[in-house]
């Protein structure tokens, strides 16, 4: 089921360098699992904002996102009270039926905010998850506490100082060992979703983002090929098994 | 009880209204039932379908504009022999009415092939020959921009077929009289008016296009004056109807499109950033009739070019 509906900003504040977090009340009923997403109708832009939900309860959902163009533009200068059209239950989510008890999490950047809500159902479910997130620098860090208050989090910093700490997220998960993690998810530019799989010792599976329009599977405008032939990203995705995918 | 009278005719085929989703923004109807009950709608098209399945082009494939989007998706569809044996019959048992069966190809043979094995096909009302695909034969220049091409083509596909022909057109051509009346001298049914205009977008982070094959199809309401344009000037020169398709969005323009000449209208794009827009111009149109007193929408089709 996806819903089509006015949702009143409840909340719209700065968390991060140029990103934004917006909490936004009304029906929520269509969001299913963490990984789908939403379309933004932004007011003034044609084409829908597809924004990850970092989180949602019964009445409100939660997204976060980054200021890169004039849409996230337009977005953060809205305030509570104003009234946003989005599109709800897009998209396959992450599985969480796959038989793991410790899985490991890794974002990067953005893709930290879908594994906000996988977290806390990761929780809820008793699992024993690690998380590595990654960001370029300090003040672009989303969601540590509340991440490292479920589950122990490490970051890494791209532009962290040569001798204080790790750079990358694929340098941790390569110090893991089998006995570590039984699964991985991951979230964050394509270039280290790829990374990950080639190092990951167990099966997994990645959440990838391309330009959309419908949201819903019907214009293709998102197709990608997979072993598993064509599918859309918004549809089928935007998380896929990592046997799916081809680089 | 409404009062008025949404019914419309194509070729013997009469519609209860004249909104069709257009192809490529409806797949092959069923996944739109879980919007709403596709059967209200007067038909749709189906996305273009070509002879081989086709993976169509890389990401990405859209680019947005102001009023409406550029889109290269390069007709990703599994093929007629699929859509014959496997989406048809899904169809089929949601949808209640003909469908539209939108036809692509890449050399004369393709259409002919197409149009053959669709015309088999009973739920298929109209078959709609998508003539903006290029040819491969022809140097990859599209079928839509010569009128002999076109009328070669119409001949062609008339030669093999039992069902109503209606040819799009492309509106990246310098004369699209010429062309339509080309159709209509070779046996066209009726005329389906625009296909996208050809556009692009340049990112400005990289200097760089936006779309993977740099150019595209640019759709939505920024095209419908060049859509109506065209319809008017295309019914002032043929006698076959015509069906007017490119930045609809309401019921308003519904209107407006068959006031230049239309019989009916495909919704393209507004499909795409509303699931239920189709659906919602349907619900509108007897109110938006009654605001402009109109009774009956087929005494308004060409009303614009009477006296
Ligand atoms: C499934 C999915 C989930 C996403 N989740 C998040 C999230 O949680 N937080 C977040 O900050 N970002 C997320 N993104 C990226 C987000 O959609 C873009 O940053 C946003 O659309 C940019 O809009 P803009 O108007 O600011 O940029 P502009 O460049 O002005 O946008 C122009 C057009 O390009 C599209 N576009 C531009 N960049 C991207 C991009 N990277 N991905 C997809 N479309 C793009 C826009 O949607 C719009 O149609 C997600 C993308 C996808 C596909
Ligand atoms: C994503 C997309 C895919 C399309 N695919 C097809 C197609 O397969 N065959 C075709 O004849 N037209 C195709 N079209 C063109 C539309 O059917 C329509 O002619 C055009 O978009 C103008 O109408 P609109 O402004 O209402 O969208 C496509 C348009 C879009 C936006
Ligand atoms: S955005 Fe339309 S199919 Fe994915």
């Amino acid at each position: 089921m996806k819903i089509r509906d006015n949702y009143v900003i409840k909340q719209n504040q700065r968390i991060a360098k140029d990103v934004y977090e917006m909490i936004l009340v009304g029906d929520t009923s269509a969001i299913q699992s963490p990984g789908e997403f939403v379309n933004v109708y932004v007011p003034g832009k044609f084409l829908p904002r597809p924004i990850s939900v970092a989180y949602s309860d019964e009445e409100s959902l939660c997204l976060a996102y980054k200021v890169v163009g004039e849409g996230t533009e337009i977005m953060s200068q809205m305030v509570p009270g104003e009234v946003l059209t989005v599109l709800t239950g897009l998209g396959n989510g992450f599985d969480l039926d796959v038989p793991s008890e410790k899985p490991v999490l890794i974002g990067g950047g953005m893709g930290v905010a879908p594994l906000y809500k996988l977290a806390v159902e990761l929780k809820k479910r008793k699992k024993e998850a690690t998380i590595i997130t990654g960001f370029r620098s300090e003040e672009d860090i989303i969601y540590y506490e509340q991440l490292n208050q479920l589950f122990p989090n490490f970051v890494t910093l791209e532009q962290a100082p040569l001798k204080k700490g790790v750079r990358l997220v694929t340098d941790i998960l390569k110090d893991l060992s089998e006995s570590d993690y039984d699964y991985f998810y991951a979230c964050g530019p394509k270039p280290m979703l790829k990374a990950v799989c080639d190092i990951a010792l167990t099966d997994g599976e990645v959440s990838l983002e391309s330009r959309m329009a419908c949201g819903v599977g019907q214009c293709k405008c998102c197709s990608i090929e997979t072993n598993d032939g064509m599918k859309t990203l918004c549809k089928d995705g935007p998380v896929l098994k990592k046997n799916m995918v081809r680089w | 009880m409404n009062t008025v009278d949404t019914k419309v005719t194509l070729s013997n085929w009469e519609l209860d209204n004249p909104i069709i989703p257009a192809s490529g923004c409806f797949g092959y109807g069923y996944e739109f039932m879980q919007f709403y009950d596709i059967n209200k709608l007067g038909s749709f098209s189906f996305k273009g379908t070509t002879r081989n399945p086709q993976k169509g082009n890389p990401l990405p494939r859209v680019a947005e504009c102001s009023d409406g989007m550029i889109n290269s998706v390069g007709l990703e569809n599994p093929g007629i022999h699929k859509v014959i044996e496997e989406e048809l019959p899904k169809l089929e048992k949601v949808f209640h009415k003909k469908v539209i069966a939108n036809i692509s190809g890449n050399s004369l043979a393709d259409f002919v092939y197409n149009c053959k094995l669709i015309d088999a096909c009973d739920q298929v009302g109209i078959i709609e020959v998508n003539v903006s695909c290029p040819n491969v034969h022809g140097g990859k220049i599209p079928f839509g921009v010569d009128s002999k091409i076109v009328g070669e083509v119409t001949k062609r596909v008339k030669e093999v077929t039992t069902k109503p022909i209606y040819i799009k057109l492309s509106p990246n051509v310098t004369n699209i009289v010429d062309i339509a009346v080309s159709c209509a001298e070779n046996g066209a049914d009726g005329i389906v008016l625009i296909n996208t205009l050809q556009g692009m977008r340049i990112d400005l982070k990289t200097g760089r296009p936006i779309l993977s094959q740099t150019m595209g199809g640019y759709s939505g309401p920024g095209v419908f004056p060049i859509a109506e344009r065209m319809v008017y000037q295309v019914y002032e020169n043929v006698d076959i109807p015509i069906i007017g398709v490119g930045g609809i969005d309401s019921a308003e323009k519904v209107i407006e499109m068959m006031y230049a000449g239309a019989t009916a209208v495909e919704i393209g794009t507004a499909n795409v950033v509303d699931p239920w827009a189709s659906s919602k111009i349907v619900d509108d149109l007897p109110r938006v009739m009654e605001k402009y007193q109109i009774k009956s929408l087929r005494k308004i089709i060409g009303g614009a070019h009477n006296e």
